[in-house]
C-alpha cells in the first residue's frame, strides 16, 4: 500500500461534486425510509454496493483513459502496490459511509422508538465493512480493461447478465443455469453475513466464497495491470 | 525542523532501492542507456493491419550526455520514450538504464518524465501535484514543503499560481508545472517529450536555461522536440528517426562541417555590385548564390570558409552588419543534406 496514493484518491473523490451529489443521495433517502418505517430496521440501509459504485467507478480506468497513469508510474510505484492502494482507498471511504450510515440508521430507530440489539448493530457494520471491501475488488478488476467509468457499466451489464441466467435456470427448470446466475452476481457482490457465520450453524462456505471472490478480483486486476501497455500509441 | 516519523522510512526505502541496484552484480553495469534491437509494432484498429513504429532501434546514451530525437511526425519518436520508460514493451530488443530494465524501481527512483500530452489531476492545486509527485518520488517528508515552493519558483510560477487549482492553469502554466515535477529530487535521467508545446517565449527561454542547468549538472537528457533550435542549444547528439529507424546520429557539432547557405547583409547606403560579390566569394572558396541592393546570399562549405568570405568581404570594404546561415545546424544535418543545399 502507498499513502500517498490512497489519500491522494480519497481527497480526489470527496472534491468531486458529482460523486459528493450521488454520496448524499445514496446516504440520505435510505434514511428517510428508516425514518418512515422503523419496523424495517437496517434493511433499507444496505448500500455499500451503491457507495462502493460512488467512490469506485474508474478507480484505474480513468487514470489510464486521462493518462495520468503514465506519469505516475513514471515514478518509483509498483503497479501492484497502485492497484492495491486504489482498492484500498475506495474501500476504506465506502467501508466509512456504510458504517456512518448503519450508526445514523441506528440512532433514528433508537429515537423513532425502535432501538436495535447491539449485536444487530455490530453484525450490521461488519457486514457493511466486509461487503465495502467486496464489492471494491471486482470493480478495481473491471477498472484495469475499461477505460473512464465502462468499468460500472460492465459491472452492471454482467449482474444483468447473472439475472437473465437466474430467470433463465428458473424458466427451464435448470439448477446449474440457475446457480451460476447466482454465483455471476455473487462475484460481483461478495460479502459475508456475520449473523451466519457467527451463528449456531456456522457457514464457512461465505467466508470461503467472500476470500475467494477478492482475492480472484485483486490477483487478477494485477495481472492485467502489470500487462497493460502505457501509450497513447497502443491504442492507434 | 525535527524529521517527522515518516521520513526515515522512505529514507530506508529509497536507500533500499539505491542499495539493490548497487548489488545488482549479475547485470551488466553500464552507465547510462543502452538500446539494442528495439522493435514494436502496434495493430491500427481493432481489426487493422500491424503498423511497425520502431524497426530495429539500436543506439547508446553515455550518462550525462544531453540526446535529442528529431523526425517527422508518427515516425516513432513517442513509442522510442515510450520504451525507454518501461511503459511499452518491446517485441524484440531491449533497453537498459545503468544496466537495468527501465521499469526497475532503482531507476524510476532517479528518473524525471515530462509526457507529451500532459493530462494532471485536475483537481488539485499546483502545490499539492507537486507535493503529491514528490510523496510519489519517495523524497523525505521533511523538506517537502522547502522542495515544492523551489520547484515552483524553478519553472517561474508564484506562490499565487501554486495555490490555484490546475484546472484554471493555462497550457503552458501546466507545462511549466510539469517540468517542474520532472525535476523533484534531482533525478539523473530526465526524458522530456515535446517540454516547450504550448509554453510562451518567456517559458522557452527558462525551459532552454532550466535544461542547460541539468546538462551542467551531468544529468542524462533525452529530449524528444520539433524546436530544432531548442534541441541544437540543449543537446550534445541527435538521432533523425524516420519510420521507426534510426536515419542518423549525428553529433550538433558535425553541423560546422556541412554546407550552408548564409545571407549576409550590409549597412544601407554602401553600394556592392553583384560582380565584387562573386569575385570575393571565389576569393574565399565560396560561391554567390543571389544578391539584392543591403544582402547577398552565399553559399560554403564550412565553417572556414564562413569564416574566408566574411573576412574578404570586411577587407573590401563591404561594411557587414549581419551574417546568418539560412538554416539551423540540425536542419543542415538532416533537413537539407549539403550537396542538395547548393546551386
Amino acid at each position: 500500500m502507498n499513502g500517498t496514493l490512497i489519500t491522494a484518491l480519497l481527497r480526489q473523490r470527496l472534491t468531486s461534486p458529482l460523486r459528493l451529489a450521488f454520496l448524499v443521495m445514496a446516504m440520505t433517502f435510505p434514511l428517510l425510509i428508516v425514518a418512515a418505517d422503523p419496523s424495517s430496521g437496517f434493511a433499507a440501509v444496505e448500500t455499500s454496493l451503491v457507495f462502493a459504485w460512488i467512490f469506485g467507478a474508474g478507480m484505474i480506468g480513468q487514470d489510464t483513459s486521462s493518462g495520468v497513469l503514465q506519469l505516475l508510474l513514471a515514478r518509483p510505484v509498483r503497479r501492484d502496490v497502485y492497484a492495491l492502494s486504489r482498492w484500498f482507498a475506495v474501500s476504506l471511504a465506502t467501508a466509512a459511509a456504510a458504517v456512518a450510515q448503519v450508526g445514523l440508521a441506528a440512532l433514528i430507530l433508537s429515537a423513532r422508538g425502535a432501538r436495535p440489539e447491539p449485536g444487530a448493530v455490530g453484525f450490521a457494520w461488519a457486514n457493511h465493512v466486509t461487503s465495502a471491501f467486496g464489492a471494491t475488488a471486482p470493480l478495481l478488476l473491471l477498472s484495469t480493461f475499461t477505460p473512464g467509468i465502462g468499468d460500472l457499466g460492465l459491472l452492471w451489464l454482467i449482474y444483468m447478465c447473472g439475472g437473465i441466467l437466474q430467470m433463465a435456470g428458473g424458466a427451464f427448470h435448470s439448477p446449474a443455469v440457475l446457480q451460476a446466475g447466482h454465483e455471476v452476481q455473487d462475484f460481483l457482490n461478495p460479502m459475508i453475513d456475520f449473523a451466519k457465520v457467527i451463528g449456531p450453524a456456522t457457514s464457512w462456505y461465505e467466508v470461503l466464497a467472500y476470500l475467494s471472490s477478492v482475492t480472484l478480483s485483486l490477483a487478477l486486476a494485477i495481472v492485467i495491470l502489470n500487462r497493460k501497455e502505457l501509450s497513447y500509441a497502443s491504442a492507434a | 525542523m525535527a524529521p517527522g516519523p515518516v521520513e526515515p522510512q522512505r529514507r530506508v526505502r529509497v536507500d533500499s532501492l539505491i542499495r539493490r541496484k548497487a548489488s545488482g552484480t549479475m547485470r551488466r553495469m553500464i552507465a547510462g542507456i543502452v538500446v539494442e534491437g528495439l522493435a514494436k509494432s502496434f495493430r491500427r484498429g481493432r481489426a487493422g493491419a500491424r503498423v511497425r513504429a520502431l524497426d530495429g532501434v539500436s543506439l547508446s546514451i553515455g550518462a550525462g550526455e544531453a540526446f535529442g530525437i528529431i523526425g517527422p511526425n508518427g515516425a516513432g519518436k513517442t513509442t522510442f520514450l515510450g520504451c525507454l520508460l518501461g511503459f511499452l514493451r518491446p517485441d524484440a530488443g531491449r533497453v537498459t538504464i545503468d544496466g537495468h530494465d527501465p521499469d526497475d524501481l532503482s531507476v524510476r527512483a532517479e528518473t524525471g518524465y515530462l509526457p507529451e500530452r500532459l493530462v494532471m489531476d485536475h483537481w488539485m492545486t499546483g502545490r499539492d501535484f507537486l507535493a503529491y509527485h514528490h510523496g510519489l518520488a519517495l523524497l523525505p517528508a521533511s523538506t517537502r514543503d522547502a522542495d515544492v515552493t523551489q520547484a515552483l519558483e524553478r519553472v517561474g510560477l508564484d506562490a499565487e499560481a501554486g495555490e490555484r487549482r490546475l484546472r484554471k492553469y493555462s497550457r503552458g502554466m501546466l507545462q511549466r508545472i510539469g517540468f517542474g515535477q520532472a525535476l523533484l529530487g534531482s533525478p539523473r535521467f530526465v526524458f522530456l517529450d515535446e517540454p516547450a508545446s504550448g509554453v510562451d517565449p518567456a517559458g522557452v527561454i527558462l525551459f532552454r536555461r532550466l535544461l542547460g542547468e541539468l546538462k551542467a549538472r551531468g544529468v542524462t537528457v533525452v529530449l524528444n522536440s520539433h524546436q530544432l533550435e531548442q534541441v541544437e542549444r540543449v543537446c550534445d547528439r541527435v538521432a533523425f528517426v524516420s519510420r521507426g529507424k534510426v536515419e542518423a546520429i549525428e553529433t550538433i557539432a558535425a553541423g560546422a562541417a556541412v554546407r550552408r547557405v548564409l545571407r549576409v547583409r550590409w549597412a544601407a547606403g554602401a553600394s556592392v555590385t553583384a560582380e565584387t560579390l562573386a569575385r570575393l566569394a571565389e576569393q574565399a572558396q565560396a560561391e554567390l548564390r543571389d544578391s539584392s541592393a543591403h544582402a547577398a546570399r552565399f553559399v560554403v562549405a564550412d565553417d572556414g570558409a564562413s569564416a574566408r568570405l566574411l573576412q574578404a568581404l570586411v577587407g573590401a570594404g563591404v561594411p557587414v552588419a549581419e551574417a546568418t546561415p539560412e538554416e539551423s545546424r540540425l536542419e543542415r544535418l538532416f533537413l537539407e543534406p549539403g550537396p542538395e543545399v547548393v546551386t
